[in-house]
C-alpha cells in the first residue's frame, strides 16, 4: 500500500462520481424519494386515536370535559375506566396511546378556586401520534376554559361571584392545568418500527450499488487494462474506491436520518454511539459485498442485475415485514442469513428496547463475518492479470 | 555492443488446448524499434501481453531488463510503458487529469509531476486540449493521449499494441514521427501491427502466423529472404525457349508476355548489384534483344505471403 496511490485513486473516484449525474441521481435521489414517500404515508391526518378516559370526579364540570373529549375527531374513547391506576395500566400495556383522567374534586376546585387539573398519561412510542394528542388536548382545554366560565355564570350571578371572590372573572376565564405523565408503552409506533428498515435499505442500496458499479465500470470501459500495467496494488485500487464510497454512503445515511427526524418527527432513542457504530458496520459490509459483486461482473449492467437480485429479497427477508417468529423453519434460515435483518433487529433493540450493542453478540459477530467474507472474496477474485 | 532488453526462450501459451503462441524464441535489443507483423489472431497481442506480465505463459521464460517476468510480473511494470489496443483511459477525466492520475500512481508528485505532464503534452502536441475531457477527443487525439500516459514514468521499453489500428494513413505517418522521436531518446519500442506498409518503419520485424514466429530480420533482409535475394525484371524480345537461359542468373519467378512480342521475366537473384551489370551481355549471348531492366521493389506484403505461405 502506498498513500500517494491511495490518494490518487480517491481523487479520481470523487471526480468521476461528480461528473456522472446518472449514478449520483440513482444513489442520492432514490433514497430521498423513498424516505419522503414513506414519511408521507405514515404522517397523514391522525384520527380516532384510541384513548382511555377515567372520570374520578363525576361532578357537574367533569361532564363538560367528557363531552368535549368525545366530540373530538382525533380521539376515540375506547375504554372508560373508573380510576387513575386503571387508566395508566391500559397505556402501559399498549391498549391505548393515552389516557385522560379527571381527578376527584375537579368540579369542587373549579367552583372554589376557579382552577382545575386534568391528567394526561401518554406514551411516546409513536412521536407523531403523541404530538397530535398533546396538541388536541391543549385545544380542548382552551375551549373548556371559556366554556366553563359561561356554565358558572349561568348558575350564579356576577355579583355573587365577585363577592365570594372564588372565581377570577376579571379575565372571564377558568384556569385549567394539564398535568402530563409520560410512560413507556409496550407497543412501538409504526413509524419508529419501520424507520430502521428505511435507513437500512437506503444505506444498503447506496453502498452496494456504488461499490458494485465501480470495478465493473473499469472493466467495461477497459480502463483497468491501463491500470493493470502500473505498479498499483489490489489494495490501493480497491481501498481508494472504498474510502470514497464509504464517505458518500455515510453522508446519505446521515441525510436519511436527518430527514426522518426533522420532517417526520422520528425520535432517536437509545445510545447514539451504538446507532453510529451499527450504521458504520453495516455500511462497510454493504460496500465490501458490492465490491465482491463488482469483481465478479464484467459490465455495469451485470453488476446492477446481481445487486438487484440481492437488494430485493433482502427487503422481504429483513424481519421487518415478516418477523422471523412468524415464519417456517426454512424461511427463518434465509432471514438469519440476510445482513439487513441483523441491522434492522439491532436498530430496533437499540432504539426501542434500550439494549446496547454489547448485549447482542450474535448480530455483531454476523456483521463482522459479513465484512470479512465479502472483503476476502473480492480481494481473491480481483486478480491483476487478464488471463 | 548490442545489449538485449527482452529475451524470450521457448515461450508457449495455450488457451483451453488452443495454441496461441508456439515455442517462440526471440531477443530484442536496446534502442531498436521491433515490430511484430502478422494477421489478426497470429498471436502478436498474446506475446506482448506475456512480455508485460499480463498473461502467464504455459511454458517458457521471458526476461525483460534483467527481470524474470514469469516470476516477478509486478517488478517489470515500472520498466514498461504500455499502450493497449483500445482506448483505456478515463473518458470522464480531462487530458491533464488522466496524465496527473497516472503520474501519481507511479509516485511522481509536485513540481516533478507538473514538469513531466508539460513535457508529455508538448511531445504529443496536446497542450491545446489539456482541459478537454478525454471522452470528447477524436480518435487520433485519444491515441496521442494514450501514448503520453504510457510514457509518464519514463520507461525503458515502450510496448504498443496495434497503436495505429483504425487510424487513417496521414495520422499513421504522424504517429510514426512520434515513435521515432521517442526512440531517439533511447527508448526501445516494441510494436504490433497488421499493416504491412508501416511495418517497414521498424528496425527489425518478427513475422508471426498462427502462433509461430516465422522469421525475424530487418525489413530489407526479410524481403530478400522471401525470394532468396533481389528481384530483377528483364524485358526482352525473342523466342520463348531462349528465356529459359535466365535460370543461369537465378530462379525465374514469373514470365509474362507483353504486346509486340515482348517478354517480361522476373528473376530472383542473390545480389542485384552483381547481376545487373552483366545482363546486357547475357541477353546478347542468349540471342535475345534487351528492351529494359529494372529492379523490383518487393512489397512487404508479397514477402510476408511468400515467407508465411511458402
Amino acid at each position: 500500500m502506498a498513500m500517494y496511490r491511495l490518494l490518487a485513486v480517491m481523487g479520481k473516484e470523487f471526480k468521476q462520481l461528480l461528473r456522472d449525474p446518472r449514478t449520483l441521481a440513482v444513489v442520492l435521489g432514490a433514497p430521498l424519494v423513498f424516505i419522503v414517500s414513506f414519511g408521507m404515508a405514515y404522517s397523514g391526518e391522525i384520527k380516532d386515536v384510541d384513548i382511555a378516559l377515567a372520570n374520578e370526579d363525576r361532578g357537574l364540570f367533569s361532564w363538560y370535559v367528557v363531552q368535549e373529549i368525545s366530540s373530538s375527531k382525533v380521539f376515540k374513547i375506547s375504554e372508560y375506566v373508573s380510576s387513575f391506576t386503571g387508566a395508566r395500566y391500559l397505556v402501559e400495556n399498549g391498549r391505548v396511546y393515552a389516557a385522560i383522567i379527571i381527578p376527584s374534586g375537579f368540579s369542587k376546585n373549579i367552583l372554589e378556586s376557579g382552577s382545575g387539573v386534568i391528567y394526561l398519561v401518554i406514551t411516546h412510542s409513536s412521536p407523531a401520534i403523541s404530538r397530535t394528542i398533546e396538541a388536541e388536548i391543549n385545544v380542548i382545554i382552551a375551549k373548556l376554559q371559556t366554556k366553563l366560565i359561561s356554565v358558572i355564570l349561568s348558575q350564579l350571578s356576577l355579583e355573587e361571584l365577585n363577592l365570594s371572590g372564588r372565581v377570577n372573572v376579571q379575565y372571564g376565564l377558568v384556569k385549567l392545568n394539564l398535568n402530563e405523565i409520560s410512560t413507556v408503552g409496550k407497543e412501538v409506533g409504526m413509524f419508529t418500527f419501520y424507520s430502521p428498515l428505511i435507513t437500512g435499505l437506503t444505506l444498503q442500496n447506496a453502498a452496494l450499488t456504488l461499490a458494485a458499479i465501480s470495478v465493473a465500470r473499469e472493466k467495461e470501459r477497459k480502463t483497468i487494462e491501463q491500470l493493470i500495467m502500473t505498479p498499483i496494488t489490489r489494495f490501493d485500487f480497491l481501498m481508494g474506491k472504498f474510502i470514497v464510497y464509504f464517505i458518500i454512503s455515510m453522508l446519505i445515511t446521515f441525510i436519511s436520518f436527518e430527514v426522518l427526524i426533522s420532517f417526520f418527527n422520528l425520535a432517536l432513542m437509545g445510545s447514539l454511539l451504538d446507532i453510529i457504530i451499527l450504521n458504520i458496520m453495516f455500511c462497510i459490509g454493504s460496500l465490501t459485498a458490492g465490491m465482491a459483486i463488482s469483481t465478479l461482473s464484467k459490465t455495469q449492467m451485470q453488476a446492477i442485475e446481481i445487486s438487484t437480485f440481492i437488494l430485493l429479497p433482502s427487503a422481504v427477508f429483513c424481519g421487518a415485514i415478516i418477523p422471523p417468529e412468524a415464519t417456517p423453519e426454512y424461511a427463518r434460515v434465509i432471514i438469519y442469513a440476510t445482513p439487513l435483518y441483523h441491522y434492522f433487529d439491532s436498530m430496533i433493540n437499540i432504539m426501542v428496547k434500550g439494549i446496547t450493542l454489547i448485549d447482542m453478540p450474535n448480530h455483531i459477530i454476523y456483521l463482522i463475518c459479513y465484512i470479512l467474507v465479502t472483503l476476502i472474496f473480492s480481494l481473491k477474485t480481483f486478480i491483476k492479470r487478464i488471463g | 555492443m548490442l545489449s538485449p532488453i527482452v529475451s524470450i526462450v521457448d515461450l508457449t501459451k495455450k488457451f483451453n488446448g488452443l495454441v496461441a503462441v508456439n515455442r517462440l524464441n526471440l531477443t530484442i535489443y536496446r534502442g531498436e524499434i521491433f515490430g511484430f507483423l502478422g494477421p489478426n489472431g497470429a498471436g502478436k497481442t498474446t506475446t506482448i501481453r506475456m512480455i508485460c506480465g499480463l498473461i502467464k505463459p504455459t511454458s517458457g521464460s521471458i526476461n525483460v531488463a534483467g527481470i524474470d517476468v514469469v516470476r516477478n510480473a509486478e517488478a517489470v511494470r515500472s520498466k514498461i510503458g504500455y499502450m493497449a489496443q483500445s482506448f483505456c483511459l478515463y473518458e470522464d477525466l480531462t487530458v491533464e487529469e488522466n496524465l496527473k492520475f497516472f503520474s501519481s500512481i507511479y509516485g511522481i508528485s509536485g513540481f516533478e509531476r507538473r514538469k513531466r505532464v508539460q513535457e508529455l503534452l508538448e511531445l504529443v502536441k496536446l497542450e491545446r486540449f489539456r482541459n478537454v475531457l478525454a471522452g470528447n477527443l477524436s480518435g487520433g487525439l485519444k491515441q496521442r493521449l494514450a501514448l503520453a500516459v504510457a510514457l509518464v514514468h519514463s520507461p525503458e521499453l515502450l510496448i504498443l499494441d496495434e497503436p495505429t489500428a483504425g487510424i487513417d494513413p496521414p495520422l499513421r505517418r504522424e504517429f510514426w514521427h512520434f515513435f521515432r522521436e521517442i526512440n531517439r531518446n533511447g527508448v526501445t519500442v516494441i510494436i504490433t501491427t497488421h499493416y504491412m506498409d508501416e511495418s517497414e518503419n521498424c528496425d527489425r520485424l518478427g513475422l508471426m502466423n498462427q502462433g509461430v514466429l516465422v522469421a525475424v530480420d530487418t525489413p530489407l533482409n526479410l524481403k530478400r529472404k522471401a525470394y532468396g535475394g533481389d528481384v530483377v525484371e528483364v524485358t526482352v524480345k525473342g523466342s520463348r525457349n531462349a528465356l529459359m537461359e535466365f535460370q543461369k542468373l537465378g530462379s525465374i519467378i514469373s514470365v509474362s508476355s507483353q504486346p509486340n512480342g515482348l517478354w517480361s521475366v522476373r528473376i530472383a537473384v542473390k545480389n542485384s548489384e552483381e547481376v545487373l551489370p552483366i545482363i546486357p551481355s547475357f541477353t546478347g549471348g542468349a540471342g535475345l534483344n534487351l528492351v529494359g531492366i529494372r529492379q523490383i521493389q518487393v512489397s512487404m506484403e508479397d514477402a510476408f505471403i511468400r515467407l508465411v505461405g511458402g
